[in-house]
């Protein structure tokens, strides 16, 4: 509980919020869950905390991969698929996260797989734009 | 009636029916049982009615190991016994705790909680307390329930009553005075009980004053209940006939010190909405007329294996705003309590100076004991519930290398005192990370929020951790007699009259506290003797 348990009081602010921004869609599926972030520095700072711990840290196009397939998105053109659609994916997958124990650990904070790697991409995002 | 030792005549011998060693918990409810049981019953009690320092330092002795509460504080001698100073937290044990498990090793009573189970339902009367009812779900929907849906492989409800708390000393005191088959010997120190030449019975309790007195009691039945640290102590200072200690032929006596370990504030949670629906989690709450909290616990389907641990219980503390520096300084508090400092000592500092306008806020309160402070901005004390703090205490397993022994400093009756080496091992490790692993998983999966926990250094443990002051194992029960000192009876193996009450006689502690239970075995026992004395 050291670097990001500031970043943390922040959570609540982060993509664990139920209402999901409709954002712009060009093409990248995570787009929309990045956009609805309301913190964006607390997500970053606990996706770089996350990523500093890994002995091989995955590449931002990794990452993307890798929230798109847990969320199994369709084509994020299609207007069927609304961003409430959207929500309950993201959340009911932090739930399968934490129910079947895929998780990770952060300065103390235990995250589902999904939010963390979606925090690494917001924190590789932030740095590239930086 | 009561009688001051101090005044029987010296070496007179008192004969009586059971001779009861101990005013607490257990002696009381055991000497209220049996006042009409049809023959007398002799309650030796160290202390007198009130606190008196030379007697409370009898009590004193040593630490060894993990640090825990010295032995003169934890405990009270005198009439009502530590019932003086109980928080009067209640709960029976699991059916779980009373049988053989893969993660605590050398588990599972003689007895099942179906033998305690008449004997639960009296110690809630004896404790003041509501119904014999448990059931988490059923007081959680009697105020707007329901809770959260834990899943039972890893989390429940744990519901406990709590007593007024009752002293035990003042509320059965006019009673037991009443009583014309109970004597209470105050400032009557059991020194010794003298066996017979085989140590097959106890002939005599010779008793000393701390004025010089000195008689002794004849009793067909004996019963030591002194407490967790006491009864092993008296069993190893009555050496004259068995060397290592009466009851003792199989070095188990003083063995298997339990404690349950309290780990403060070893976790935070964030919730992801305020005022998560968990009712009852937050601090007692009067319903029907009783006082009751719940906690989380390890879920009645939690799997069981080598390294799975034991059982734990959390307790949480609601936040209505969150603010890291008075996290880092109750974080700091907890550590110079225990003359030790917290290992990301910067990083605490650090947080208590950038919020240092809240922590001063909640200093003063916690100094002035007011909601309202000088200071700005200020900490609510109602609102929104936004998060909690979280304190794990933990199931003890039985370790023969946690123990009581005596040490050659002498108290002033010349007895030996006690050293009180504290050990704990892997079992308690995976306890605890069970606990923090389950809570975050939990409440993760039911969208209540984000748990942050403590984790544990290599070797040393944190200093956030003490003992519960619950004295457990050191004499405890087992059908063999070289893993344990009494039978299921309660009797001490080998020897016909001498029984023991108490928690020194639990084989594994549970979570709960241990009152209730040791005041539905002394009931038990009670019992027994009643057929004994027949």
């Amino acid at each position: 509980m050291t670097a990001t348990r500031r970043a943390a009081l922040g959570f609540a602010g982060l993509a664990l919020t139920a209402g999901f921004a409709r954002a712009e869609r060009g093409g990248d599926p995570v787009a929309p869950l990045i956009e609805a972030i309301t913190n964006r520095p607390a997500a970053a700072a606990i996706g770089r905390a996350w990523l500093r711990g890994l002995a091989e840290p995955p590449d931002l196009a990794t990452l993307r991969q890798h929230v798109a397939a847990a969320l199994q998105f369709g084509d994020p053109r299609d207007p069927g698929l609304g961003t409430s659609t959207q929500s309950a994916q993201f959340t009911a997958q932090v739930r399968r996260d934490f129910d079947e124990g895929h998780v990770e650990m952060v300065d103390g904070w235990m995250l589902s797989r999904i939010e963390t790697q979606l925090c690494a991409i917001v924190c590789l995002i932030t740095e590239g734009e930086a | 009636m009561f009688i001051d030792a101090r005044t029987v005549e010296q070496s007179a011998v008192v004969e009586t029916g059971v001779c009861i060693i101990g005013a607490g918990a257990a002696g009381i409810t055991l000497a209220m049982s049996l006042r009409s049981a049809g023959f007398p019953v002799a309650v030796l009690e160290s202390g007198d009615f009130e606190l008196d320092e030379a007697t409370q330092d009898l009590d004193a002795g040593d630490l060894a190991g993990v640090t825990n509460y010295p032995p003169d504080i934890s405990r009270l001698r005198f009439f009502g016994g530590t019932t003086n100073h109980w928080a009067g937290w209640c709960r029976p044990l699991d059916e779980a705790d009373f049988l053989p498990r893969a993660g605590v090793p050398l588990s599972g009573w003689p007895i099942r909680r179906a033998d305690l189970r008449p004997y639960y339902d009296q110690a809630q009367k004896v404790c003041e307390l509501g119904p014999p009812d448990y059931d988490a779900d059923a007081w959680i929907q009697a105020v707007g329930g329901p809770g959260p849906k834990f899943d039972p492989r890893r989390l429940k409800a744990a519901l406990f009553q709590v007593s007024p708390p009752t002293r035990f000393g003042e509320t059965y005191r006019e009673a037991l005075r009443q009583a014309d088959s109970v004597t209470v010997y105050l400032n009557a120190n059991a020194a010794e009980l003298q066996a017979n030449g085989t140590a097959s019975s106890v002939e005599q309790v010779n008793v000393r004053c701390l004025n010089g007195r000195a008689f002794a009691v004849r009793a067909r039945c004996v019963v030591l209940a002194a407490g967790g640290l006491e009864n092993a102590r008296v069993l190893l200072l009555s050496n004259k006939v068995q060397p290592a200690g009466l009851g003792n032929t199989n070095d188990v006596v003083g063995r298997y010190f339990m404690d349950h370990p309290w780990f403060t504030y070893a976790g935070i949670a964030r919730f992801e909405r305020p005022d998560p629906k968990l009712p009852l989690f937050f601090g007692q709450t009067t319903v029907r007329e009783t006082s009751v909290f719940t906690t989380l616990a390890a879920g009645d389907e939690a799997p069981d294996s080598a390294d799975s641990g034991g059982g734990f219980r959390i307790v949480l503390d609601k936040a209505f705003r969150i603010v890291e520096g008075v996290d880092s300084l109750k974080t700091l508090g907890s550590a110079l309590s225990h003359f030790s400092l917290p290992a990301d000592l910067w990083h605490h500092l650090g947080s208590v100076l950038r919020d240092r306008d809240a922590v001063a806020d909640s200093l003063y309160k916690n100094t002035f004991g007011r909601r309202s402070s000088p200071f700005t901005p200020k900490i609510p004390t109602s609102g929104p519930v936004v998060g909690a703090s979280m304190d794990i205490n933990i199931e003890q397993a039985p370790n023969p290398e946690s123990r009581v022994t005596l040490t050659r400093k002498r108290d002033a009756l010349g007895q030996n005192r006690l050293l009180l080496d504290w050990r704990l091992g892997e079992t308690e490790r995976n306890t605890y990370r069970r606990a923090c692993a389950f809570v975050a998983q939990e409440f993760g999966r039911l969208g209540i929020g984000r748990v942050a926990t403590t984790p544990l250094q290599a070797k040393a443990w944190p200093p956030n951790m003490v003992g519960s002051r619950h004295h457990m194992g050191t004499t405890r029960m087992s059908d063999n007699p070289k893993t344990g000192v009494v039978d299921a009876q309660c009797q001490v193996h080998g020897i016909s009259n001498l029984f023991i009450a108490g928690s020194s006689v639990f084989p594994t502690s549970g979570y709960a506290n241990p009152t209730l239970t040791i005041v539905a075995l002394a009931l038990r026992l009670g019992d027994e003797l009643r057929r004994r004395m027949a």
